[in-house]
């Protein structure tokens, strides 16, 4: 029996036969080899001040697409810089209600007020003319998101993670004084620049939509945020506060260190259910030699009772930094208990009055600090490193007989301070800021205390006199 | 013939390894008969009409060229001719070609052996799929020689089994109505397409939203069609390689 072909159909787009199941395979041919595809007119978008911008094809330059809209690569007309443009879709229930654009707009007050270093700028706000979409303008940042980063490079190590996660959480602690909550903090949410900059974005978007949703229904029954990273009370299992967005801060900072999420499930129901009823997979951690302070951490963060966790921002901080001091103590420094930092310092303090009187002895000395003052990172410790630069000038000046006002005493505290930032700390990476290690809050008070009036006439003296 | 519904891409969104680990996991038939019969079936369902097309370019008629195929991916399996061939060297539709001819210029054996009764019906073969091969003969029957009439034929093999992917992916994702209606801009139809503003309309969705749809409907198509082809060779500069060959295979007059 001979098939013959049954009768040829013809594509409507460009005239070419359409195979058995009524596509065209020169339609995908363009589409997949020649990146030409179906014709489509390129036509401007436009909202307010601000256009998308096209690629070669016409096709718009998204950002990222999310539940709650489309996030663009747009052009500000006015002010001739580029933005990423936030368009969500309102639902024709909506469109008219006045009380949602108030909310919508008090939201956005809100976002504008917060300003921080680790916040992207929040612009504008508006709706278009006919009320089927508002979009928020806000800084655009250039780098990659923390979910990108761990997909091409791998899971994080554990300071690398603590360092992002200490970032954010400086972005929580702004946030709380605005009283913002994020609710849709997520590795997707976190851009990280090539300066080592942690970002998060859409701030207060996914509040301003929920808030909304006593009125309107914005994303179509979803749910508002991403539920691998939302807290259980995000779930309905109870009211909802900053203390969620440091669950999806603990959600985040695990995704960073194991590549993972620690409740998986098909559905919404699945990952509820999970939260509430599994034990954290902290084997994930183990299996990637996660650190016990940062795994202390995140089974605080994540805990189901919201009363369980860090109660603000400002807790969880404190506990992320105890977690930083706990791991570069691990660094080989062979001071792991303050007392033993203390008698250091102690040390340090007798061999400031051999150095003193040594003149060698005190040029090495001043060379290394000089060494690793021009190695540290200021923007961190800012702070403690003018207070070394301050130090080291002192000294100098001192020992060219140019600034003379310095008790015997004062000048021991400050020459055994540098043996003690300087000496124990070869051990340590120079990209490691060792003037973070003044963080024994005894040793760092007493030095100031030893030295802050001898310092003082010194930055006096050095302004007026000099 | 069998005529079971369904086909193997329907399970695409897994597609858990490569062509040429499959037929390697298809050798193993002795010690895991289910895994060898899973990946045989899908070896046909993509190269089947590339190979039948092949063998009917030699004169064969459609009932024998369909055994023929057939019983060469029996051959394939049974002698294990994929154990001789360094899989760094050369692509999988190049090996299985030169596999199918040498397998040919035995046919006369393999035919003796069908009509003694020997033909092995362990492969299912979809209607649907022997008709879609014959019509895809038909229209390239006239190419310039029967090494190009299988190159054409494994191309469109390849699109559309992009596009059989890329249908899964979106089923996966619980958006087949949102594909099905947004194929036209990625594969054509009988029907004239909506315009942008229609079907946004009828989608209930911004125009602007149809728009970036469609462009990451289209995005999505060319990395499916890239992982496609990542299946048959080695390395990502095969994969561009093979795209610009099938590329050009496709476009010559």
């Amino acid at each position: 029996m001979e098939t013959r072909p049954a009768s040829v159909s013809i594509c409507s787009i460009c005239g070419e036969p359409l195979n058995a199941k009524g596509d065209c395979l020169a339609c995908l041919r363009r589409t997949g080899l020649e990146e030409t595809g179906v014709e489509i007119q390129p036509s401007a978008l436009a909202f307010g001040d601000f256009e998308v911008e096209q690629d070669a094809e016409g096709s718009y330059r998204e950002l990222g697409h999310g539940a709650i809209g489309v996030t663009y690569l747009a052009a500000d007309k006015v002010l001739r810089r580029r933005v990423a443009l936030k368009v969500i879709e309102v639902p024709p229930a909506a469109r008219d209600s006045q009380a949602v654009r108030e909310r919508f707009l008090r939201e956005a007050r809100a976002a504008a007020a917060l300003r921080h270093p680790n916040v992207a700028a929040f612009f504008q706000f508006g709706a278009s003319p006919d009320g089927t979409r508002c979009y928020y303008a806000m800084e655009l940042i250039e780098g990659e998101t923390l979910a990108a980063r761990v997909r091409r490079n791998g899971p994080l190590d554990a300071k690398e993670a603590l360092e992002i996660g200490i970032q954010i959480t400086r972005a929580l602690m702004a946030a709380a004084t605005h009283d913002l909550i994020h609710r849709d903090l997520k590795p997707s949410n976190i851009m990280l620049t090539s300066e080592s900059e942690v970002k998060v974005i859409d701030f207060g978007l996914a509040k301003a939509i929920t808030d909304a949703g006593g009125e309107m229904d914005l994303t179509h029954g979803e749910f508002v945020g991403t539920p691998t990273f939302a807290s259980p009370e995000q779930f309905g299992s109870g009211p909802v506060d900053a203390r969620s967005d440091i669950y999806s801060l603990g959600a985040t900072l695990w995704f960073a260190l194991t590549g993972l999420t620690p409740h998986l499930g098909q559905t919404l129901d699945e990952i509820r259910d999970r939260k509430m009823r599994d034990d954290l997979p902290v084997a994930q951690l183990v299996a990637r030699n996660v650190p016990e302070p940062v795994v202390k951490v995140l089974r605080s963060t994540l805990a189901i009772d919201p009363g369980e966790r860090p109660a603000s921002a400002r807790e969880l901080m404190q506990a992320l930094e105890s977690c930083r001091r706990k791991l570069t103590r691990r660094v080989g420094v062979p001071y792991d208990k303050p007392a033993l930092r203390t008698q250091a310092f102690t040390r340090a303090l007798s061999d400031a009055k051999a150095s003193a009187r040594d003149p060698e002895r005190l040029r090495a000395l001043f060379e290394k600090a000089a060494r690793k003052a021009a190695a540290v990172p200021r923007k961190p410790f800012k702070e403690n490193w003018a207070y070394l630069q301050t130090m080291l000038r002192l000294i100098r000046a001192y020992y060219r007989c140019e600034y003379r006002q310095v008790s015997d005493d004062a000048l021991l505290w400050i020459i055994a301070a540098l043996n003690y930032l300087v000496d124990p700390f070869d051990l340590i990476p120079d990209k490691t800021p060792f003037l973070g290690f003044i963080d024994d809050a005894s040793v760092v008070e007493l030095v100031k205390d030893k030295t802050r009036r001898t310092l003082d006439g010194f930055m006096k003296w050095e302004t007026t006199e000099r | 013939m069998d005529t079971r519904v369904g086909n193997g891409h329907g399970q695409s969104d897994l597609f858990p390894s490569t062509h040429w680990s499959v037929v390697f996991a298809a050798g193993r038939s002795q010690a895991e008969p289910d895994i060898s019969q899973a990946a045989l079936e899908e070896l046909c369902q993509t190269y089947w009409a590339p190979l039948y097309s092949f063998v009917r370019s030699r004169g064969y008629t459609v009932h024998d060229a369909q055994d023929l195929t057939q019983s060469f991916f029996a051959c394939l399996l049974e002698h294990k001719i994929y154990a001789r061939v360094d899989r760094q060297k050369g692509k999988f539709r190049s090996f299985l070609l030169a596999s199918l001819k040498n397998f040919l210029a035995h046919a006369a054996d393999h035919e003796r052996t069908l009509k003694r009764g020997g033909g092995q019906d362990f492969l299912p073969l979809h209607e649907e799929q022997a008709k879609e091969a014959e019509s895809l003969f038909q229209t390239h029957s006239t190419a310039s020689s029967e090494d190009r009439l299988f190159d054409r034929s494994w191309a469109e093999a390849l699109l559309a089994a992009g596009l059989e992917r890329l249908s899964a992916d979106y089923k996966r994702e619980s958006k087949e109505k949102l594909f099905n209606e947004l194929r036209i801009f990625v594969a054509g139809g009988a029907d004239p397409p909506p315009t942008y503003a229609e079907l946004a309309d009828r989608l209930g969705i911004a125009e602007s939203t149809l728009r970036s749809h469609v462009t990451r409907l289209r995005a999505r198509y060319r990395e499916a069609l890239r992982a496609e082809v990542r299946r048959t060779v080695h390395t990502e500069t095969q994969v561009d390689e093979e795209l610009h060959e099938l590329l050009h295979v496709l476009t010559e007059s």
